[in-house]
């Protein structure tokens, strides 16, 4: 097992704010002893992680391996068996999904997912709304004056992912590409502590990998959000990552940063058969 | 540590851009005149016209057959916010409008109180079982949720049937609902008037509650309800809340209908009345408020002019019903702002919207 937390204070000094006060080292998000078992399938078996504020993250692993277990339990669209999840120093091990979204924690999907018949606007508006506290206010036009900040946000987000000129756009009608921008558009309109990104650049064209991932570059460079993502493609891991983390059959066999990985003789075994940068 | 280099990428210029697909809607004729940004003079000059009717000579019974149309219209607007725009199919949505119907008659027949105190006290007792029936039955999903609506419905029709002492059974129990003013020598144009009057109302709240931020909710559920949990909406309380609106505004629809008819009868919690909602709410088109308004119009209208040509005319009704969830997805408003959009699309003054 790779120790990589000898590595953090490197690199806190990289994250100071731009005020010049240092920022601690807090832990947004730590999983304990997490486990899932689905009848006899053991997909999480005893997963601690701990996620510092403001980094990258990347989880890797073969098929199989629990990694979108691993979401669904820290986002609580699964209950895990038994461990903990603690987000941002609060235990919020069983909560439903949108508790687990109202305290800042925004996810995506490995399959699109999103409001295929709603303008690309709408979906946006929509995820900066659920932060707000007015989704049950009856009476007054959604689109209107009152609630100008949600709209503000969603057209913010939309230049930020490069969608401006697709907010009318039914969301089900933009080209997959577009889509998965979409996706990362919602939740930076949620405006998240924590994002965790289930495989932002599956399934697209090898021509629009490098727009995501100069996207994914300006969040983490905005410094107010960590990434957690769970990607395939070596070159996109190895470049974005601050830490990377193995899984294999629900467990957790290395973590470090990218170079300590990549020469991890247990990775390279376990996982990869040998050099890295020919994985795909 | 080097990423794989590759070859550069063929020029995608195989792959088609859609942008013809940007959405022309936006300034459909159709959402110009009923949609949800329409301008209100439209609504001013449609509703005045049919306000207007009603000093027409000669109209008598065309009055009572509106009557009948503008209290159904809101019926199914009530049973299309919950269908149309969440997503929730109940088969026992004649539970609240039969609900309404029969707390005006017990109140003004047992209760000695009058039309307005029944307007009060309907959404009141339809809040109370939509909270009820949504607790039990939300949480389960699909055909399970319209079953049990059903069995709801069904144990109220039930209830009014056996405790004939109170409802009067199967008979029925004659009493007049309606305020005392629209029992008058002109009481038809009074009704009248009071009907269309309760519709516009009913339009109005509703156009403003699906366009509010909670309407919007209720279309991303519709549209995606997993999506929207893990966005942050709590799905469970926005389709009790949402079920409640659609109580209080069927149980209004009842106290109307009884007011316009002087007489309930079981039948109005039963499944035929549902049905009857159903059938407004897809003919004329879910998802929109103009859509069951037209749909009410059709199936009230065509049910009375059919049955004068034939006893089965609810069989040419069901054909008729077949044909346009096959042909017409959208239904009548589906159609309309389909050709709205391609006419609006041609004139000049929208040149501007195309891209």
């Amino acid at each position: 097992m790779v120790e990589v937390w000898a590595d953090m204070s490197q690199l806190e000094l990289q994250l100071e704010g731009p005020s010049g006060a240092p920022r601690e080292a807090e832990t947004v998000l730590e999983t304990e002893n997490l486990v899932k078992n689905f009848g006899g399938v053991a997909a999480n078996q005893g997963i601690t992680i701990r996620v510092p504020a403001r980094t990258f993250t990347t989880v890797i692993g073969p098929n199989g391996a629990g990694k979108t277990t691993l979401f669904n339990l820290i986002s609580g669209v699964l209950r895990p068996t038994s461990g903990r999840v603690r987000f941002r120093g609060e235990d919020i091990t069983g909560l439903p999904p949108h508790l687990v979204a109202r305290r800042g924690l925004a996810r995506s999907f490995q399959i699109t997912n999103i409001f295929p018949n709603l303008s690309v606007f709408e979906n946006l508006r929509l995820a900066a709304q659920a932060q707000g506290r007015d989704s049950f206010r009856l009476l007054t036009r959604a689109d209107g004056e009152a609630f100008r900040r949600y709209q503000n946000t969603a057209a913010r987000v939309a230049e930020e992912v490069g969608l401006t000129a697709r907010l009318a756009t039914p969301a089900g009608m933009l080209p997959h590409g577009d889509k998965r921008k979409l996706e990362i558009g919602i939740l930076l309109a949620a405006e998240p502590a924590m994002m965790l990104l289930d495989e932002p650049t599956a399934g697209m064209a090898r021509e629009e990998i490098p727009g995501i991932i100069a996207l994914l570059e300006r969040i983490r460079a905005a410094g107010s959000c960590t990434i957690m993502m769970v990607e395939h493609k070596m070159d996109v891991v190895m470049n974005v990552s601050d830490v990377i983390m193995v899984l294999k059959e629900g467990r957790l066999i290395a973590q470090g940063a990218p170079a300590e990985v990549a020469a991890d003789p247990v990775v390279q075994e376990a996982y990869l058969g040998g050099g890295l940068s020919r994985a795909e | 540590m080097k990423p794989a280099t590759r070859p550069a990428p063929a020029p995608a210029a195989a792959r088609q851009e859609p942008d013809a697909v940007a959405a022309p809607s936006t300034k459909s004729l159709f959402a110009r005149v009923l949609g949800p940004g329409a301008p209100d003079r439209h609504l001013v000059i449609i509703f005045g016209c049919l306000a207007l009717l009603a000093f027409v000579p000669g109209v008598r019974y065309l009055l009572s057959l509106l009557i009948g149309v503008y209290i159904f219209a809101v019926f199914a607007m009530s049973f299309d916010l919950l269908m149309g725009f969440g997503g929730i199919i109940s088969f026992g949505h004649a539970l609240f409008f039969g609900v309404g119907t029969y707390t005006a008659a017990l109140l003004v027949k047992r209760g000695h109180l009058d039309f307005w105190a029944a307007l009060v006290a309907a959404p009141v007792v339809a809040i109370v079982l939509s909270l009820i029936v949504g607790a039990m039955t939300l949480r389960v999903k699909g055909v399970y949720f319209a079953m049990v609506t059903m069995a709801f419905a069904e144990f109220f029709r039930i209830l009014a049937e056996k405790f004939s002492k109170i409802t009067g059974g199967g008979d029925g129990l004659a009493v007049d609902i309606a305020p005392a003013w629209a029992y008058g020598p002109r009481h038809r144009i009074q009704m009248y008037l009071l009907a269309l009057a309760f519709m516009v109302i009913c339009f109005l709240a509703l156009r403003r509650i699906v366009n509010s931020p909670f309407g919007r909710v209720l279309v991303a559920i519709r549209e995606n309800e997993g999506r929207a949990a893990v966005l942050g909406y709590n799905v469970f309380a926005h389709k009790l809340v949402a079920l409640s609106l659609a109580g209080v505004f069927a149980a209004w629809a009842g106290v109307m209908y009884g007011a316009a008819e002087n007489f309930v009868v079981p039948g109005v919690l039963g499944t035929v009345t549902t049905i009857n909602g159903m059938l407004m709410v897809i003919i004329g088109g879910a998802g929109t408020l103009s859509g069951p308004i037209v749909g009410a119009t059709v199936v009230q209208l065509a049910g009375v002019l059919l049955s004068t040509y034939t006893r089965r005319w609810r069989l040419v009704l069901g054909v008729g019903y077949a044909l346009v969830v096959m042909f017409m997805p959208g239904g009548l408003a589906g159609v309309w702002a389909k050709w709205g959009a391609r006419w609006v699309k041609g004139s000049p003054a929208n040149v501007s919207h195309q891209v």
